[in-house]
């Protein structure tokens, strides 16, 4: 499984796919504090992305993927309301 | 400049608020002029106020919406559904702004493209043919719109832009633009924004995609064509240059006094060649005069001013005598706007202008009134009698004690607001629903300039957005089920407020589906909250009272409106925190009232005193619906537990000595004082000692090791010294 | 020589009377203004600024265009009409920058016609010149 629901803190690992969406909407809605561990993870789909705006969620673990990490994670940290 | 950052932000609140009623009005009754006047009269008046800041973004926005209503008031366009859709957003985007400007001083990034974005949409709504081209120009506007950390990045480099706007069913068709972003060559920059305000988290569909892409790169236009050649519809690919940040505003220049002297001296000139009536000419001539004069003495040119003097008498030299002095003189230097300073924010409380002059007035005369004191104090030094003496003192103390009994009663008054402030956000609520719900609603509100203390508004607005959003959602019913029903289509909701005997009273009443009684019940026993049998034996009106209850909405399915796990108990909890009570009446096909009864002031509380056990009590008469001596052989007694039938009701009874830990004492007389307790949703009756008075009492929280103590509210001092507790009956129950 | 007269009122206080119906701008007015040494009155509507000229007849106004009840055209016409204030100095101040909107101005009784936003220098310096507060009294606004 790409992305791995640990409690507060969801771990993505690899190629994120849309199929994940529901599952992390679901899990993120359910979450109090939504954390993201993205340490791992080498491609994040824009339907995980948006979940992930939405949700306010806030990045435990910094992407290595500069990619993701320039553009992507400082959208996670400070997403207004 | 903070005092004036702190009045724009209220102002343009005021503004956007009022904006937003007239809009309102206007789209109703697209021919009520007034509407449309107010309407652009505010947002004029906004325009205005933005201008003095550094907010070009927010002057641009307010224009777009003025044009769109400079059009509607000439007839080149008519108040639509959709235009007055794009208006609210702007209206929407501009308290976002102001709250945005409050908060951290300054716009957001990109909020000049969002305003061009606004102006295109508005002309689009507007049916205008130039919205196509404007929506080029704008489309790119973003890049000349950079932060100032990404200008000096970028800062005149010639790059390829690029907007790409994923369609919502993108992801059907297997496209992932977030990784297509990725693979734009030498990307400089890439933001991603929603499309639209993002919805909450319950209603976003993962799978329609609501982001858009801003990208640039160093590579050349036709390289990041060819990568985004599968979705030529969905972006737009253009070659700019991004534009050097200036690094600052320009000093002003110099010699600005002598230039504009020299405007000011030519146009005196243009004034006096100006024609219209003999007054009227005369009057502009004497202003003219007084006004060259002062020129040339601010200009220290004393021996021109004296010159002018003689020169005055008659037009005719008058005119030749200015157009001497104005010659050649290089005209007035162009005016730029002037950089906010930031400042602290914080809440204001808008005071009515009389009530802060009765204040003032007050405090004058304590002013006066003090003055008599030092009088009195060197006549006592000086071995006035004593007597004579006395008698001042005490005229000095009658007149010092009327001022700040007054004074505390203006102080009050401060505080005092109407009630049409937490109305203001109903009509909108009320139009925006009944559009998405595809209900036809008519908000009828009366009462709305009845005041209360500003606290008291502060817990009422979201209890009274509550009521109406669950009349919107649960209350009314369908078009089509309302025909079936042989109701009209369109239903009405009203929201009354008026003043009672107990304090303020809101009510909340539509002409819906009403609530059904059974339904309530079932839910109440299937949750455990009652027993069959208590449900069997609760009379209607009781049932309808469970929904206060925690967790007992009526409807089955919950929808966006109400929202999840809000329910009335919320209503009812806050409610009551303010020392007020909550009632409902509904019937079936006939619609539901709910009706909030507030204090009208908080920091008031009038309680009914009674005594137990040698000491006295106050319960908030809100709670207190009748009080009554009951004959002891009235009262039933089942095992431990006790009943009394009141106004044709049984109650629950129950004995404050006991309930206070104090021991029953056994009294002669033949009937007890029971007092009818209502703690919304939960009625009883309540066995004192004895009645005593109401009273007016300031009731102050408990502190220290009493604030432990359960079932208490507080502590006051009766106006004769006597300490009261002040029960808190729902705790102690 | 005779002293003009506007050098002997309030000492060095120039009164200022600012007529606007958005408090923003009233109170951006007041701040440049008094930090430059003025004293500034306010009004919110043309009545409103006609009552409180006649009440107290300052050396100078202010006068926005658009504001309810009546505007500030109206308002200089009537009170060029007045004779204890025809001849005060007045500063139109307007959203619009259109050639007839300062002709109108000067036509209602206006002496000068600023377009809004107005820089602190330039209300302050037209301020000065109008009301003829000496050029040697140097400085801008103080802020």
């Amino acid at each position: 499984m790409p992305i791995r629901f640990d409690g507060e803190t969801a771990r993505f690992d690899g190629a994120c796919t849309a199929d994940e969406a529901i599952p992390l909407a679901e899990w993120t809605e359910a979450a109090n504090a939504p954390r993201v561990d993205l340490g791992a993870c080498t491609s994040l789909h824009t339907a995980l992305l948006q979940v992930l705006m939405v949700a306010h969620t806030t990045v435990a673990v910094e992407p290595e993927d500069a990619f993701l990490k320039a553009w992507v994670a400082p959208l996670l940290r400070n997403t207004p309301g | 400049m903070s005092e004036l950052f702190d009045q724009f932000v209220l102002e343009a609140r005021e503004l956007l608020d009022a904006a937003g009623a007239s809009l309102l009005r206007l789209e109703r009754d697209p021919a009520d002029a007034g509407a449309i006047n107010d309407l652009f009269r505010a947002l004029h008046t906004l325009k205005g106020a933005t201008g003095l800041f550094d907010m070009a973004p927010f002057t641009r926005l307010v224009h777009g919406g003025e044009d769109a209503l400079m059009a509607v008031r000439e007839g080149r366009a008519a108040i639509s559904g959709d235009l007055a859709d794009r208006l609210l957003q702007l209206l929407d985007l501009g308290a976002a702004w102001v709250d945005r400007l409050e908060a951290e001083r300054a716009l957001p990034d990109g909020a000049e493209a969002m305003a061009r974005e606004h102006e295109t949409l508005l002309r689009a709504a507007l049916g205008g043919t130039d919205a196509g081209t404007a929506g080029q120009d704008a489309a790119f506007a973003w890049v000349d719109d950079l932060s100032t950390a990404e200008g000096e990045r970028l800062g005149g480099r010639a790059v390829t832009a690029v907007n790409y706007e994923p369609n919502a069913d993108c992801f059907f068709s297997g496209d992932d633009p977030l990784e297509l972003c990725r693979r734009i060559p030498d990307l400089l920059l890439l933001r991603i924004e929603p499309v639209e305000p993002w919805p909450s988290l319950a209603e976003l569909d993962p799978y329609r995609c609501a982001l858009r892409f801003r990208a640039l790169s160093g590579a050349a236009k036709p390289d990041v064509e060819r990568l985004f050649r599968s979705v030529p519809d969905q972006v737009r690919i253009a070659a700019v240059t991004v534009k050097t940040k200036p690094r600052a505003a320009e000093p002003p220049p110099k010699g600005g006094v002598e230039d504009l002297a020299g405007a000011m001296l030519r146009e005196q000139r243009r004034i006096l060649a100006l024609s219209g009536s003999v007054a009227e000419v005369e009057g502009r001539q004497g202003a003219v005069v007084r006004a060259v004069r002062n020129i040339l003495t601010a200009l220290g040119r004393h021996g021109d001013a004296a010159e002018l003097e003689r020169a005055a008498g008659n037009p005719e030299s008058l005119r030749g005598f200015i157009e001497g002095l104005a010659g050649g003189v290089a005209p007035a230097a162009p005016i730029s706007p002037t950089p906010a300073a930031p400042s602290a924010g914080r809440r204001a409380l808008r005071v009515d202008a009389d009530r802060m002059d009765r204040l003032m007035a007050l405090v004058g005369e304590l002013v006066v009134a003090k003055s008599r004191l030092p009088y009195l104090a060197r006549e006592a030094q000086e071995g006035q009698r004593a007597d004579t003496l006395a008698l001042g003192i005490k005229e000095a103390q009658g007149q010092i004690d009327s001022i700040v009994a007054e004074l505390q009663d203006a102080v009050l008054r401060l505080r005092v607001l109407p009630l049409s402030r937490v109305f203001e956000p109903l009509p909108r609520l009320v139009r925006d629903a009944s559009r998405r719900l595809g209900k036809s609603v008519e908000l009828e509100m009366s009462g709305a300039e009845t005041e209360a203390d500003k606290d008291v508004l502060d817990i009422l607005g979201e209890p009274l957005l509550h009521l109406v959003r669950n009349s919107l959602d649960h209350g009314v019913e369908p078009p089509d089920a309302r025909r079936a029903a042989g109701k009209p289509e369109g239903a009405v909701i009203r929201v009354r407020a008026f003043q009672d005997r107990d304090g303020v009273v809101v009510e909340v009443s539509d002409d819906g589906a009403g609530i059904d009684a059974e339904a309530v019940r079932r839910k109440a026993v299937e949750r455990g909250q009652v027993t069959v049998e208590q449900a069997a034996a609760m009379e209607d009106a009781d049932a309808l009272r469970l929904v206060f209850l925690p967790g007992l909405s009526t409807a089955e399915g919950v929808t966006d409106l109400s929202g999840r796990g809000v329910g009335m108990d919320a209503v009812r909890n806050a409610v009551e925190q303010a020392g007020g009570r909550v009632e409902i009446a509904s019937t079936r096909g006939a619609g539901t009232t709910i009706r909030l009864v507030l204090p009208a002031t908080m920091m008031i509380t009038r309680v009914m005193v009674v005594e137990a056990a040698g000491a006295l009590y106050g319960i908030p008469v809100t709670l207190v619906s009748g009080m009554q001596r009951v004959p002891r052989d009235a009262i039933r007694r089942v095992k431990h537990a006790e009943s009394v039938v009141l106004n044709d009701t049984v109650l629950p009874l129950l004995r404050l000595r006991r309930l206070l830990g104090q021991t029953e004492e056994e009294r002669v007389e033949g009937s007890e004082a029971v007092l009818a307790v209502d703690l919304g949703g939960h009625r009883l009756a309540l066995v004192v000692d004895a009645f005593r008075e109401r009273a007016d009492v300031v009731l102050k929280p408990m502190t220290g090791v009493l604030a432990r103590l359960r079932g208490y509210a507080g502590t006051a001092v009766l106006g004769d010294g006597r300490l009261l507790l002040v029960l808190n009956l729902r705790e102690l129950l | 020589m005779r002293e003009p007269e506007d050098n002997d009122r309030h000492g060095d206080r120039r009164r200022v009377l600012v007529v606007d119906d958005a408090a923003t701008v009233r109170a951006y007015s007041r701040k440049v203004l008094e930090a430059d040494g003025f004293a500034v009155d306010e009004a919110v509507n043309g009545i409103d600024g006609l009552e409180h000229a006649l009440a107290n007849p300052p050396d100078l106004l202010i006068v926005d265009i658009n504001m309810q009840k009546m505007d500030g055209y109206a308002m200089l016409r009537r009170l060029r009409q007045e004779p204890a204030l025809r001849d005060v100095p007045a500063v139109m101040i307007s959203t619009e920058s259109k050639d007839s909107d300062r002709e109108n101005a000067l036509l209602a009784g206006a002496n000068w016609y600023f377009v809004k936003p107005v820089r602190p220098d330039d209300l302050t310096a037209a301020a000065r010149l109008l009301t003829g507060r000496g050029a040697g009294q140097a400085g801008g606004q103080r802020s």
